[in-house]
């Protein structure tokens, strides 16, 4: 964890929202509600079939995915800086780290209400 | 609670006298209908009227950027102490939390609130009427809008995107008209075309020249370097097949060269600006894919900042919509790269490996375009880093390829021991042929018989020869041998051709038999195993058949025994 955090990087989530995010990230995963990476979370607001992005603040340089807030401000979809891109990869299933990721939208799903739930802790931060 | 308000003439800050209505948010709407009753629900506490124009459009620049001004901060100071001030932007909400400790609330209560106020201003705040505000309002979206169209920090790649285009529409341009000097004066010297094959030495030879008998004086050794083209060209000139020109002509087309030479400075003028522009402005693009490449994805993505939004397979096939969606159209595949085919670094790759270092490349530029976009720092280190790994990258592939061709060569004896095991192979299929040997051994022992029959005719004739110099002893047997096979064979006959006829002659060849032995005792004990085996022919004809097999065995092991 670097000790200073680039302050481009907001709105970041404290300790215990980073854990609610990473854990609805891993069963996104698992649901195959999730595309990992910032050119298919690039994709996924384009298409409009994003639920929120999820981005690392410790990537280094941070500009390469600095658009992803600028499209979901224009798509309307919430966004969120976590601490670690390394903890954001484990959580996505990779073993490399993961700068940005992209929940998916799917009316069926189960995670339907979690998701609904983290939307809205995601934009009280903009609060 | 408190309610900031932005109006073109100035900040208000209204008091909100019934927090209770808050709450049903539905129905707050209600309240505004009417300016009295408005009034119940809130009221005017302070306003902070902008000076002038200038200090509207100051504040004004500043909320867009969700950042209070200095006027604001005092005036929320002032009059802000220990409430809850309620806000239309959460993130100037945040940015007054962090900077003057007043606590601000967002949220759809809030949003409805801003309606009402919005719908009732002219009622609430006194001395605001609806024909001031008006052109008031108009005023400030006038002056913001001159301020973004001059001070847009986004706009500044349209120069870039205009310098490319004149570029390429230049390089028509000067084509045309040298194409045109060629033509017109080639109707006066058409071998000079060939002598001299670069556009600018044309034009400047012909400038320099006028009518071609003026060649032989002239020295073209600032213009054509090499003295054999200067000594073709005069030569030339001497015999040239072209038509006579005046001299009106020759001014025209000495004009014409002047416009083509002008066109070919202003070209290096603004290819050398373009290269200073796109360093300023897009210094990772710049080293990743060079000036005109980065100029030309930038023109046709609209900005950086909307390339900067595409993702690495968008920037990789821009310039190819065409084949991508007559791709798509008739399913086949898909292009591999649109504009950055021109780049150096796919220049350089193999047919083979063009498509993979493509699709690298373009990843690396969405990288470099994202930093440049939007990062503050000129540096190009993010582009020079990239353009290093994909050389590397292109290298191993390069390499790779050597390895292949390598362990194809490997591969050949291995494809021979193959074969070496499919001719061993082969050899095992032989082996069954091998032990198909006890088949022919089995005919073979069927043969056999027939030599045994042969032998024993010819054992026959022996006996017979040998019939008048045996012992009168041994004659006897011999003479009855024979008698009894022949017996044994006719019986044999007539048993075959009628059953009840076989079994008849057999009592009377037994009654025979027994006579027989009355009279000769020494064959007793033969003759007496031959009746025992007639008795069981006679039971049954299966059982007779069965018996002449074993008869048959029987008479075999007796000619062995001989």
């Amino acid at each position: 964890m670097e000790s200073v955090v680039n302050p481009k990087a907001y709105p970041l989530a404290d300790a215990q929202l980073t854990m609610g995010i990473l854990d609805i990230i891993q069963q996104a995963a698992n649901y195959k509600q999730l595309k990992k990476g910032a050119n298919e979370a690039t994709k996924t607001l384009n298409r409009g079939i994003s639920e929120f992005v999820v981005m690392a603040a410790d990537t280094e340089p941070l500009e390469i995915l600095l658009h992803l807030p600028l499209l979901a401000e224009d798509k309307n979809v919430p966004y969120v800086f976590v601490p670690s891109k390394q903890a954001l990869g484990r959580a996505c299933g990779v073993t490399r780290p993961v700068i940005a990721c992209s929940v998916t939208s799917n009316e069926g799903s189960q995670l339907k209400l979690q998701i609904q739930g983290l939307k809205d802790s995601i934009e009280k931060l903009l609060i | 609670m408190l309610v900031l308000f932005e109006t073109p003439a100035g900040f208000a800050l209204f008091k909100v006298l019934d927090e209770g209505k808050l709450d049903k948010v539905e129905d707050l709407w209600k309240e505004f209908t009417t300016s009295d009753s408005a009034r119940k629900v809130v009221e005017l506490k302070a306003f902070n009227k902008f000076e002038n124009t200038s200090d509207a459009l100051s504040a004004a620049t500043l909320i867009i950027d969700s950042k209070p001004s200095k006027g604001l901060r005092k005036f929320l100071q002032k009059h802000c102490e220990g409430e809850t001030l309620a806000v239309a932007d959460s993130k100037l909400g945040n940015a007054i939390k962090e900077k003057l400790k007043i606590d601000c609330l967002h949220n759809s209560a809030v949003m409805e609130l801003m309606r009402g106020l919005r719908n009732q201003l002219t009622e609430l705040i006194t001395g605001l009427g609806a024909q001031d505000l008006g052109p008031m309002s108009l005023g400030l979206s006038h002056s913001l809008s001159r301020y973004k169209l001059k001070f847009s920090p986004e706009k500044v790649d349209t120069m870039i995107i205009q310098a490319i285009g004149l570029l390429d529409d230049l390089d028509k341009e000067l084509n045309t008209y040298a194409m045109r000097v060629r033509e017109w004066y080639g109707w006066h010297f058409p071998e000079l075309t060939k002598i001299v094959t670069d556009n600018i030495q044309y034009a400047k030879v012909v400038k320099m020249m006028g009518n071609r008998v003026n060649a032989v004086n002239l020295d073209f050794s600032e213009i054509l370097s090499d003295e054999e083209l200067e000594t073709q060209l005069k030569e030339a000139a001497v015999i040239s097949m072209g038509t006579e020109v005046s001299d009106l002509d020759l001014s025209n087309i000495r004009e014409l060269c002047d416009q083509v030479l002008a066109l070919s400075e202003y070209r290096a003028q603004l290819y050398d600006y373009l290269r200073s522009r796109m360093n300023t402005i897009a210094p990772n693009l710049t080293a990743l894919v060079g000036e005109l490449v980065g100029a030309r994805l930038i023109a046709h993505g609209g900005s950086l900042l909307n390339l900067a939004k595409q993702p690495g397979s968008t920037i990789q096939i821009l310039g190819a919509e065409k084949a991508l969606f007559r791709a798509l159209k008739t399913k086949h595949s898909t292009p591999k790269y649109g504009l950055i085919y021109h780049a150096s670094l796919i220049g350089k790759a193999s047919q083979k490996h063009k498509g993979k270092i493509s699709r690298s490349l373009a990843a690396k530029t969405a990288l470099a375009i994202r930093y440049d976009a939007l990062g503050d720092g000129e540096d190009n280190s993010i582009g020079t880093e990239s353009r290093l790994k994909l050389e590397t990258r292109l290298q191993v592939l390069e390499g790779r390829e050597l390895g292949k061709s390598a362990g194809s060569t490997k591969g050949k004896p291995k494809i021979e021991v193959y074969e070496k095991d499919r001719k061993k192979g082969t050899g095992a299929l032989t082996t069954p042929a091998k032990t198909y040997n006890p088949a022919a051994d089995l005919v073979l022992t069927e043969e056999t018989p027939k030599k045994s029959e042969l032998a024993s005719k010819k054992r026959k004739h022996n006996e017979v020869e040998t019939e008048p110099l045996a012992e009168p002893a041994e004659e006897a047997i011999q003479e009855d041998g024979d008698q009894e096979d022949r017996k044994k064979k006719k019986k044999k006959n007539k048993e075959s051709k009628e059953a009840p006829a076989g079994e008849g002659d057999g009592e009377k060849k037994k009654k025979k038999k027994s006579k027989e032995v009355e009279e000769e005792p020494v064959v007793a004990a033969a003759s007496e195993v031959k009746k025992k085996k007639k008795k069981s022919d006679a039971d049954g004809e299966d059982v007779a058949m069965q018996t002449e097999e074993s008869g048959k065995k029987e008479k075999k092991k007796k000619k062995k025994a001989c």
